[in-house]
């Protein structure tokens, strides 16, 4: 279905260039030290004129204490022990082209009396020469560790990671003509540790695997180029059209929330009135007031929660018997909040669209409902507490059992080798959130913007059965 | 370290050879050091303005949001939803972060910075004579007066852009001028335009053809200075209002369509009436027509977001041409007829809120069955200055300034009389005033003129406070709409409006 009467077609041409110069040096004694420095240069033709280029350096040593014969002597359980250090820069130019440049962009549609054009000239930029390379510093201390002969490794590695100059569309005010810029701005921390352990058992044919993995993330605004905090806004073209419900501030980790705290829905209409909230009606949504001074305005919002999990973890596990084979990946996210804009949009008592059946339960004099607003009444028009909930979730990631059928098996068919699965993705989720699915994210995969589901797709759930056959 | 010194020799050395390599050669777009150059670039340049008004911006600002913060809130128009942006407006329990507010904010001032490149581009353009370059900078001054005007008149203190933006890093530092020093740059903006543009385009065969003219600048330079003398400003230049008003009639470019229901197809627009619209056509059809059209008539469905009020519709009396114009009472689709009074359902709205049934929008509607085939939109432009206009203009201007001259009343009563009533005659200055002031809110119902007219005449509180819905928030320093909450998050210095 076609619903245009008029398609008309557009080009476009971009170039991009890189150009970089690489040098390394490794160095080893005796296998057991090991050394390496890396220094590159890189280009990228997306930066201002004067800013073009960049020079990464990085060095790295490692430690094999497993190879030091005092301590195979001293504790001979030990297989492998190897200590690294690491510090080294690396560079993003992950912008569009031509962010620098001023543009005048030609193809507006306007009328001139009966006849219509197509190449109105608009301005979408002015020229940002500062425009540079974001450059990220990474501090690496980690250990490797097997017992047993290799039965128990262990992994630990603990990361500071500073980048500075993030590359990052800035919103200016719409009265300089402009919604925002490419530019540089400020300087973000991350630090994190991540464990893994994983063991391994064989015996009379059964072997046994089990792993498990925790890491943790913590990231802070450390500046913003001057700035205590700015504020991103919803797309314009599709929910959620709030303003300013994603805050970036300094001290404050990436993803916050920023809007209203929900207190439910005034009981009465004296309630409503008393409230200094604009707007407010009895049987709708009601607003705290944060700062106290009786009156609710835009002093009042606050960070209502965070799209960054504090806690990620998997576990594996597989048993492996003769020609049969089960495997089993389990993995989760904890601590951490979703904006469930899709229920925002669907729980309007009386609205002309689809509703959630939770709109039955709207306020009444009879039913003083104190978490659905009245007929007729929608929800306040911006991010309250309302749509902020829990994302933790548990998910069975992955079942695969397989079965290599038996040569002599295959040869009645005239195949050389056959092997049989069956193999289950994303087949349960344990989860107190309220939509489909807590992972999905409807503005992007930046760090700023996770965590918003406004009716997306959810992950698919598939279940695989195959063959593979060779002849 | 032998080897890392020698790489990085190999690196300084190559550096220099590639600086062309990854120079940035546009190919898509064009930059400020080559555009515009010639007339037509200019062309497409004073083109793109329009993008603002009615373009790819999303909910361009003579879509949705002017007649949602200027028309909607009045009380001539009711907003059908009872919850939502636009009620919230009507309602006036709206807050800064009212979506409509901002939408229109942005395209104003977007279009003001385009026009300031513009201004500050033309006079070097030596490729281009100067009889050409003095129309085009008369268009872009005029457009920055106009979205100037248009801002000062919704929200009171603004900034008062007068230059491109070159730099963001300090330009967050903007400050709200005060409301005369805006009026006096929009007026010397006007007298400008005035002088640089001609009466008509030369390729143009009707004065309007959407690009600013003499006779749009001189226009709003006479609505510029009604402003200026009403209740907001306070100063007195209703002679100067009186004056430009008369340039615009002896250039005798203008003329009233004798039929006022021909006015308003969309096969007349920008007829000899007309003095400035807004352009609607090809692929940039409007969508303020479906928004005062009611839903549920067929092939003529628009989407039902407005309507007038019964009360309204009483004012007019019934030998009055415009009234069947106006209002919409009684659609025939083929061979359905549908009422706007018949119960149960009045036509359109399903689920009424009101007790009496409601007239829509008859001014919009064109009814030649295009509406449907194109995404419900019409080819219909949206009216900034018609003929009209500038003769109850000057008949309100030169009362105020002389009293009610022969050629006040010459002005007032050919409008009258195209409307099919009794011509005025004897009146006192202050009957002629409240005359023009109900001439004006007949003549000119539902083109975003009644909200300001209310402001300028002092009485906009004591009428809104007796319409049912807006009398449920409003409050009299109402008069101006919160500054967008986003601006003032990104740049605190311009402070909120008193009372949001």
């Amino acid at each position: 279905m076609n619903l245009a009467d008029q398609v008309t077609g557009s080009s476009n041409a971009t170039r991009q260039r890189v150009l970089s110069y690489l040098g390394r040096v490794n160095y080893s004694l005796a296998g057991k030290y090991l050394v390496t420095g890396t220094v590159r240069a890189d280009g990228s033709s997306k930066f201002a004129a004067n800013n073009k280029w960049a020079v990464f350096p990085s060095a790295a040593v490692a430690w094999r204490l497993s190879d030091e014969p005092f301590l195979r002597r001293l504790i001979p359980a030990v297989s492998e022990l190897k200590l690294r250090l690491s510090a080294g820069s690396t560079g993003s130019n992950a912008i569009p082209t031509y962010q620098s440049l001023a543009a005048w962009n030609v193809g507006a549609p306007y009328a001139i009396g009966p006849t219509a054009f197509f190449n109105g000239a608009t301005l979408s930029r002015i020229t940002n020469p500062n425009l540079r390379w974001e450059t990220t510093v990474q501090y690496d201390a980690g250990v490797d560790l097997g017992l047993f002969g290799n039965q128990l490794t262990v992994t630990a590695d603990a990361y500071d990671k500073t980048t500075k100059d993030l590359l990052y569309a800035k919103q200016v005010p719409y009265l300089l003509g402009f919604a925002s810029y490419v530019t540089n701005i400020g300087r973000v921390r991350n630090r994190g540790l991540e464990l893994a352990v994983d063991t391994r058992s064989a015996s009379r044919g059964l072997e046994v695997r089990l792993g498990g993995n925790v890491s943790l993330n913590r990231s802070k605004v450390l500046d913003l180029g001057g700035d205590r905090q700015f504020f991103l806004t919803g797309s314009n073209t599709s929910l959620p059209r709030w303003e300013n419900d994603v805050i970036v501030q300094v001290g404050q980790p990436l993803g916050n929330f920023y809007g209203y705290v929900w207190d439910g829905i005034f009981q009465s209409s004296a309630e409503a009135a008393a409230s200094g909230q604009a707007g407010a009606v009895v049987g709708g949504d009601k607003l705290r007031d944060v700062n106290g001074d009786r009156k609710i305005d835009s002093n009042d919002q606050t960070i209502l929660g965070n799209a960054q999990p504090r806690y990620l973890f998997g576990l594996t596990g597989s048993v492996t018997y003769d020609r049969f084979s089960l495997s089993v990946l389990v993995r989760g996210a904890l601590d951490f909040q979703v904006v469930n804009v899709s229920r925002a949009g669907m729980e309007t008592p009386g609205g002309s669209s689809n509703m959630l059946t939770s709109v039955l339960g709207y306020w009444t004099t009879t039913n003083p409902s104190n978490s659905m607003t009245a007929l007729n009444v929608s929800p306040f028009d911006g991010l309250t507490s309302r749509w902020v909930e829990d994302g933790s979730f548990v998910r069975l990631q992955n079942v695969t059992v397989q079965w290599d059928v038996p040569e002599r098996l295959g040869a009645r068919v005239g195949v050389r080798r056959l092997r049989l699965y069956l193999s289950g993705q994303n087949l349960l989720t344990a989860s107190r959130y309220s939509w489909y699915d807590p992972e999905v994210s409807s503005r992007g995969t930046s760090d700023l913007t996770l965590g918003w589901d406004d009716s997306n797709y959810p992950g698919t759930k598939t279940v695989t059965v195959g063959a593979s056959v060779g002849f | 370290m032998i080897l890392r010194t020698l790489s990085l020799a190999v690196i300084a050395l190559t550096l220099g050879g590639c600086r062309g390599w990854l120079v940035e050669e546009p190919q898509s777009f064009f930059t400020p050091d080559d555009f515009p150059t010639t007339e037509a670039d200019l062309k497409i340049a004073l083109g793109g303005i329009d993008d603002w008004y009615t373009g790819g911006q999303s909910q361009a600002y003579f879509h949705r949001g002017w007649p949602m913060i200027t028309e909607v809130p009045s009380d001539q128009t009711v907003a059908q939803s009872a919850s939502d942006s636009r009620y919230a407006q009507d309602s006036y329990t709206l807050n800064a972060s009212n979506e409509w507010l901002w939408r229109v904010w942005r395209q104003i001032y977007g279009a003001i910075n385009q026009a300031n490149v513009l201004i500050a581009r033309i006079p070097q353009m030596d490729q281009v004579s100067q009889s050409v370059r003095d129309r085009y900078l008369g268009a872009v001054k005029f457009h920055r007066a106009f979205n100037h005007f248009n801002a000062v008149r919704v929200w009171g203190s603004v900034p008062l852009m007068m230059r491109p933006t070159a730099e963001f890093a300090t330009a967050t530092q903007i400050t709200r001028a005060p409301t005369a020093e805006i009026y006096d740059s929009i007026a010397r903006d006007l007298a400008d335009a005035a002088t640089l543009l001609p009466l008509r385009w030369p390729d143009s065969s009707t004065p309007d053809d959407g690009r600013p003219t003499r006779g749009a600048a001189t226009a709003m330079l006479a609505d510029v200075y009604l402003n200026m003398s009403g209740a907001i400003v306070q100063q007195n230049h209703w002679a100067e209002a009186a004056a430009a008003a008369k340039a615009v009639i002896d250039s005798k470019a203008y003329t009233l369509v004798p039929n006022f229901a021909d006015l308003w197809l969309i096969k007349n627009k920008n007829g000899p009436e007309h003095i400035y619209s807004i352009q609607f056509g090809g692929l940039k059809r409007n969508l303020f027509t479906s928004q005062s059209r009611p839903s549920g008539i067929g092939v003529e469905s628009g989407i039902n977001y407005w309507y007038s009020t019964p009360d309204f519709m009483a004012t007019f009396s019934d030998s009055d041409a415009r009234k069947k114009t106006t209002f919409l009472t009684q659609v025939t689709v083929g061979t359905t007829t549908y009422r706007y009074d018949t119960l149960p359902g009045f036509f359109g709205d399903k689920r009424p809120r009101f007790p009496k049934p409601m007239p829509y929008y008859g001014k919009f509607y064109d009814a030649n069955g295009s509406i449907a085939n194109n995404n419900g939109r019409t080819d219909l432009n949206w009216p900034i200055y018609r003929y009209a206009d500038v003769l109850l203009m000057f008949a309100e201007a030169e009362n105020e300034a002389n009293g009610p001259t022969p050629d006040a009343y010459g002005a007032i009563n050919q409008v009258r009389a195209r409307a099919k009533l009794a011509p005025l005659a004897g009146l006192s200055q202050d009957q002629f005033r409240d005359s023009v002031h109900r001439e004006r809110s007949w003549e000119l119902a539902f083109e975003s003129k009644r909200l300001f007219d209310l402001k300028r005449w002092g009485s906009f509180y004591a009428v809104l406070s007796q319409d049912p819905v807006a009398k449920i928030g409003l409050q009299p320093f109402m008069v101006f709409l919160p500054i967008p909450q986003r601006e003032i998050d990104l740049d605190p210095g311009l402070g909120q409006n008193t009372g949001w």
